[in-house]
């Protein structure tokens, strides 16, 4: 009994335990990487750059969830957690939700010339930017996962590089700059956390989810 | 020395009233676990208590037998799952077994 019992630390250690498997950072990294590439491969192959982004995002989607249900979860097993974090995680839900319909409604405005992209092209990546941060900031404080904060930099770093070098290299190459440089970084450090996820919970012998 | 004879009584009476099957370090390790969430599976337990199969399921043996944690039997697809929860007496002999101990060190420090 020499060691303190601290039940908060206990509960957020079994909850940054969910995070250290680095699927996240590759999931956000490919977000990065398909606003990055997408307009290339509108370049090179003719799809149209919307598709691309749907393909890429599902991927990441689909690497995301196959990695926790094959990678994770076999690896350090399943939990539920009590009303507080569930109710954080609503509230992230919202967050996401409030900037998807903000970016959406932007879109939406500046489509339909109810107002002008081309005026302020330079407005609308400070808006964007701003957004990036305040969004990944408050999902890195509710979800406890400091990783996010930094993240949060990369997209709004990126749509800064992307508004500020367009000129320079053209529009299809500032976001393979701006976007996929952060996009790679964001994957590599993704990786190097599952490889050490990997190695450090090998998979039990044995079929061991139900206690028998 | 009445007063401290009385004290050193009324210590033993506390440290006697602590619940034996909560006070294990590796039983007290699971109920502190399965207290800050609200279930895991097994596996979830073995990693974050550090315990081996065998021992954690002989200590959640003890633990269902009183009554304070619940093993809820489900499938996940085709396969058996199975999810540790405390139960509400759990939940409560926990939260008296820590109110004791502190109180127990106060009066020792005392």
């Amino acid at each position: 009994m020499t060691k303190k019992i601290n039940l908060k630390e206990m509960e957020k250690k079994a909850w940054k335990s969910c995070f250290q498997d680095g699927l996240w950072d590759i999931f956000l990294g490919l977000i990065l990487l398909s606003f990055g590439i997408s307009p290339f491969i509108e370049e090179i192959t003719g799809i149209t750059y919307l598709i691309s982004y749907i393909i890429l995002l599902s991927l990441g989607y689909i690497i995301f969830y196959i990695g926790k249900k094959y990678i994770t979860i076999p690896r350090i097993g399943n939990v539920k957690f009590g009303p507080k974090r569930k109710s954080k995680k609503i509230k992230v839900v919202i967050i996401l939700a409030i900037s998807v319909i903000f970016g959406l409604a932007a879109i939406l405005l500046t489509q339909t010339d109810l107002i002008s992209y081309n005026i302020d092209i330079s407005i609308w990546g400070i808006i964007f930017a701003i957004n990036a941060l305040i969004v990944f900031s408050l999902m890195a404080y509710y979800l406890d996962f400091p990783r996010l904060y930094i993240y949060s930099i990369f997209f709004a770093t990126s749509i800064f590089i992307v508004e500020t070098s367009s000129s320079h290299v053209g529009s299809t190459y500032d976001t393979v700059i701006g976007f996929g440089m952060f996009g790679v970084v964001a994957v590599l450090v993704g990786l190097l956390h599952l490889t050490r996820f990997v190695r450090r919970y090998p998979l039990q012998k044995g079929d061991i989810t139900d206690g028998t | 020395m009445a007063p401290k004879k009385n004290k050193f009584v009324n210590d033993i009476q506390h440290i006697s009233a602590i619940d034996k099957i909560i006070h294990e370090p590796a039983r007290l390790n699971i109920m502190a676990h399965l207290y800050v969430v609200e279930s895991a599976d097994f596996l979830f337990m073995m990693r974050q208590t550090g315990l081996t199969f065998g021992n954690l399921s002989a200590h959640m043996s003890k633990l269902e037998n009183a009554g304070y944690i619940e093993i809820i039997k489900e499938f996940v697809g085709k396969k058996p799952h199975t999810m540790l929860k405390l139960t509400e007496q759990g939940r409560q002999a926990f939260e008296e077994y820590l109110k004791k101990m502190k109180q127990f060190f106060n009066d020792m420090s005392s």
